[in-house]
């Protein structure tokens, strides 16, 4: 192998100690156009350290049989080959091979690097300190630094903030052209929960490099702190740098996703998966993401191939037999395949269970499959598991309890739409009533964005589709789309949050419209933020409410406007509220001041009723003016 | 789950809107005492329940030792709850006498919404909030007689039955809605034995005499609204709690 192609692998940083912090901040493989074209050089030379360099780039690069090139270095006593075959033991959370395979190495810096990350890696702090202590003392400053970085990481797991931010300090004065020192600060100062002081070490980071690795450690941050925009940029640029790599598109897939964007993210698995066919967690979210948006047998197909890119992945299997259960795919068989797949790993025997339980509820048989669920659900299981066995099997259980009022195949020929809501926490606030509808549809608009809830729906339905409603109001272009699936002799079901009559526009359009083409348009109540907010206007009082009022703000301008105080009261804003001048505003308050009683507490709720809301004096209203959205919501308590 | 009352409604009809998180709940507990149910909903409570975990409470019973009993038991440690017809906060006074004594004991107290006598009418009636009705009262039936509710006749109405009135009971209720509401005023049986039932306020009236727990009665308003202040254009209608989607033309 030539001189000047080693200067140059090792001027880009191949051997350094950066590239281990670069693999554990999940910073993706190295900007692989420099990686790629040694790669491409590397493939001409010959001769064990050849192998070796070619080994050391297909690790960084994340491609596999990076390991089969360093063992054969190794044999042929390479220098570095063993240390670089034990970092990618490292990255491969092998920790107990790689003081084995260090030999003398052990001794050398990067050796002792290696072994401290391996005892950290398992959870031995003490030991990795005694080796990093010596690397520390070095008087190189790459080998300095690196201890210097990991020994930050290391406090700051234990809390050690302030120690982690003196050893990163040092280690940036040491390399300051480096941009690590301060990705890690960021990771320190994010796990201390300083968000203005993360963002400004990443700022520093990504001026030294503005690389993928970089960017993609802001947009984690930005997601993190539901900055989903932000977060979609740094992503964006993050592809920019390195478009060969499969890493920073499934992170922007990722965050696309956390936006319910689910169109956007499909093209970014299928891109990644161009790039790398096998490419497991691009499968993965795309089969997600075809089942969220209506296309059960592609997410089957992609499952099937990220098995196939598996073999003898447990949890491959799994999740192949859950999407052949969603796509109608599944007979006893399968049942028996999931549980051998699990034999010999105890913490994960109690999917195959729960997926019986799944097969089961999906061929309706109820009964058994909320007896399968309270298995699956059986300690010693996992939270995760306790808690999906408890609602399926609350689901199976009252299905089997009422399966005699699951509709039959209606007598008359008419279409019917059936608009069930699944209430304001759905889909654990769903009644048995909407379930059981859901049941009897021949297809099913889901208005709900929530990965889970088309997982349910899948279990109960067989064919539907997703549906966007616009926040912003009733929107003819999703009445239109509904309609044309709603036909004589089939039942359509239309599936939203809350109950589709409270503040519902598109339900109202879907009402209207039925009675116009001559549809049989059924409304199931659920449970609304009506039912659940006034529950709050109980605790300490004695006796119960005998009533309830529930009014949109407007109904304060109406001449007959009266409020009975003993009650609760709830009122909700519209749109219009961002329109009324500061008069009309004020004769607003003026009677609500009136109807409420002055100097009267209320609860003003925000966007999100799952925030507490403010208790606040009746007067505050008067200063909302021009603040108030549509979406704000106030609780008056009976008096 | 210990150290924890909770508190369960079933809605109007217990095998139709029973929520998932309530049938989770009543699974988990070591006791239910369900206060109110006739013998179908027992039968149907019983099978979401641990066995023997089901016990029956009268629908009169005396609230504070109901709750003291109940608060009592989760001290020692048991998984608890009152379970009740459409939510134990509107059913009687047990919920609030329960909500008294854990906070007196110092136990925590947990209630989900439930459906309620409100979004049963609105659903069979075919309105929705905000779009053409914009306000809504809900009454329990002998309470608005009794205590001189004053219904605001550009809303409609909703009663709802905890129990069958007696003749006089009926007859302060007729007298009470009397003031608002002609007899013949529309009337529309939302839920019970006569779901979906269109009649008049005379002859619901009449009949409300065999009302069991959760028959509803819906009134549209006695008078249209001359207001037109504040009105949302129809086309600017929030959704709270959804996701904001892409405005995008199909996939």
């Amino acid at each position: 192998m030539n001189e000047p192609l080693r200067t140059r692998l090792l001027a880009a940083g191949l051997d350094a100690f950066a590239e281990y912090f670069r693999v554990v901040t999940d910073g993706g493989p190295a900007d692989s156009s420099e990686y790629v074209r040694a790669l491409k050089e590397l493939a001409g030379a010959r001769g064990a350290e050849a192998r070796a360099w070619r080994g050391r780039v297909r690790a960084c690069l994340g491609l596999p049989d990076a390991g089969t090139d360093l063992e054969a270095a190794v044999r042929a006593s390479v220098p570095r080959a063993r240390v670089w075959l034990a970092a990618l033991r490292l990255g491969e959370g092998r920790y107990d091979e790689v003081k084995d395979l260090l030999g003398p190495e052990a001794e050398e810096p990067w050796g002792r690097f290696v072994r401290a990350c391996a005892h950290l890696g398992a959870g031995k702090a003490a030991e990795a300190a005694a080796d990093l202590k010596i690397v520390l003392s070095s008087q190189d400053d790459e080998q300095s630094a690196a201890a210097a970085g990991l020994w930050a990481l290391s406090e700051s797991a234990v809390g050690n903030t302030k120690r982690a931010r003196v050893l990163l300090a040092a280690a940036a004065r040491l390399k300051p052209k480096a941009a690590w020192p301060w990705v890690l600060l960021g990771r320190v100062e994010r796990a201390a929960q300083d968000k203005a002081a993360c963002f400004r070490a990443l700022a520093a980071a990504i001026k030294r490099e503005d690389s993928a690795w970089t960017r993609l450690e802001r947009s984690r941050m930005h997601e993190a702190l539901g900055d989903m925009d932000r977060a979609l940029d740094d992503a964006t640029a993050a592809i920019a740098h390195s478009p060969r790599s499969t890493a920073p598109l499934l992170w922007r897939a990722h965050v696309q996703t956390c936006r319910r964007h689910y169109h956007l993210a499909a093209p970014d698995y299928a891109r990644a998966l161009k790039l790398d066919a096998s490419c497991v967690p691009a499968r993965r979210g795309r089969a997600a993401i075809h089942l969220v948006r209506g296309y059960p047998a592609a997410a089957l197909a992609d499952a099937r191939a990220a098995e196939r890119a598996s073999p003898g992945s447990p949890e491959a299997v799994l999740e192949r037999a859950r999407f052949q259960i969603y796509a109608n795919d599944a007979t006893p068989a399968l049942d028996r395949e999931t549980a051998a797949a699990v034999r010999g790993a105890k913490e994960i025997a109690w999917k195959a269970v729960f997926l019986r339980g799944c097969r089961l509820l999906k061929a309706r048989r109820f009964g058994q499959a909320a007896r399968v669920f309270a298995q699956s659900g059986l300690a010693p299981v996992p939270v995760e598991a306790a808690l999906k066995s408890s609602f399926y099997g609350g689901i199976a259980s009252g299905l089997d309890a009422t399966k005699d009022l699951i509709p039959q195949r209606p007598a008359s020929d008419r279409p019917r739409l059936l608009i069930c809501g699944l209430g304001i926490v759905p889909p654990y606030t769903a009644s048995l009533q909407s379930l059981r509808m859901i049941l009897s549809c021949d297809y099913v608009f889901n208005n709900l964005s929530e990965p889970e809830i088309a997982d349910l729906l899948w279990l109960l339905s067989s064919k539907g589709e997703p549906t966007m409603f616009d926040i912003r109001g009733a929107d003819s272009r999703w009445t239109k789309t509904i309609f044309r699936r709603v036909k004589p002799g089939t039942t359509t079901g239309f599936v939203t949050r809350g109950h589709p009559q409270v503040c519902g526009g598109l339900a109202a359009s879907l009402i209207e419209e039925g009675k116009l083409v001559g549809a049989d348009v059924e409304v199931y109540p659920a449970v609304s933020s009506i039912n659940t907010l006034a529950i709050n206007a109980l605790p300490g009082r004695l006796g119960s409410f005998w009533g309830l009022q529930v009014m949109d703000y407007s109904t304060v301008f109406e001449p007959q406007f009266r409020m009975d105080r003993r009650v609760p009261t709830i009122m909700y804003f519209n749109a219009s509220v961002q329109l009324i001048t500061a008069e009309e505003y004020a004769r607003f308050c003026a009677r609500l001041e009136d109807a409420v009683g002055r100097g009267r507490r209320i609860y003003f709720y925000g966007r999100n009723f799952s925030v507490a809301p403010d208790l606040v004096p009746v007067e505050a209203a008067r200063g909302w003016y021009g603040r108030i959205d549509p979406s704000y919501t106030l609780l008056i308590p009976p008096s | 789950m210990s150290e924890t009352v909770r508190l369960l409604g079933l809605g109007l009809e217990p095998r139709d809107h029973a929520t998932v998180e309530v049938l989770q709940a009543l699974a988990e507990c070591d006791e239910v005492r369900a206060q109110g149910f006739g013998r179908q909903d027992l039968e149907f409570l019983k099978r979401q329940c641990r066995r023997g975990a089901l016990k029956s409470v009268a629908q009169d019973a005396p609230p504070k030792p109901l709750a003291r009993a109940l608060v009592a038991a989760a001290r020692r440690g048991r998984r608890v709850s009152l379970a009740t017809p459409i939510h134990p906060f509107y059913y009687g006074p047990a919920g609030a006498a329960v909500v008294a004594e854990c906070a007196a004991k110092k136990v925590l107290w947990k209630s989900f919404g439930s459906i309620s006598p409100m979004g049963a009418a609105i659903s069979k009636a075919g309105v929705t909030l905000g779009t053409n009705v914009f306000g809504l009262q809900s009454f329990e039936a002998e309470a608005l007689a009794d205590k001189a509710v004053e219904p605001n006749p550009v809303w409609p109405l909703i009663l709802y039955f905890v129990r069958a009135p007696d003749a006089a009971a009926r007859s302060r209720l007729g007298r009470a809605l009397a003031r608002f509401y002609p007899k013949s005023h529309p009337a529309l049986w939302c839920a019970g034995a006569r779901v979906g039932e269109k009649t008049d306020l005379a002859d619901a009236l009449r009949t409300c005499s065999s009302a069991r727990t959760g028959d509803t009665l819906y009134l549209p308003e006695a008078k249209a609204t001359a207001s037109t202040l504040g009105r949302p254009d129809r086309h600017h209608v929030v959704i709270k709690g959804a996701v904001a989607p892409p405005l995008v033309e199909g996939e």
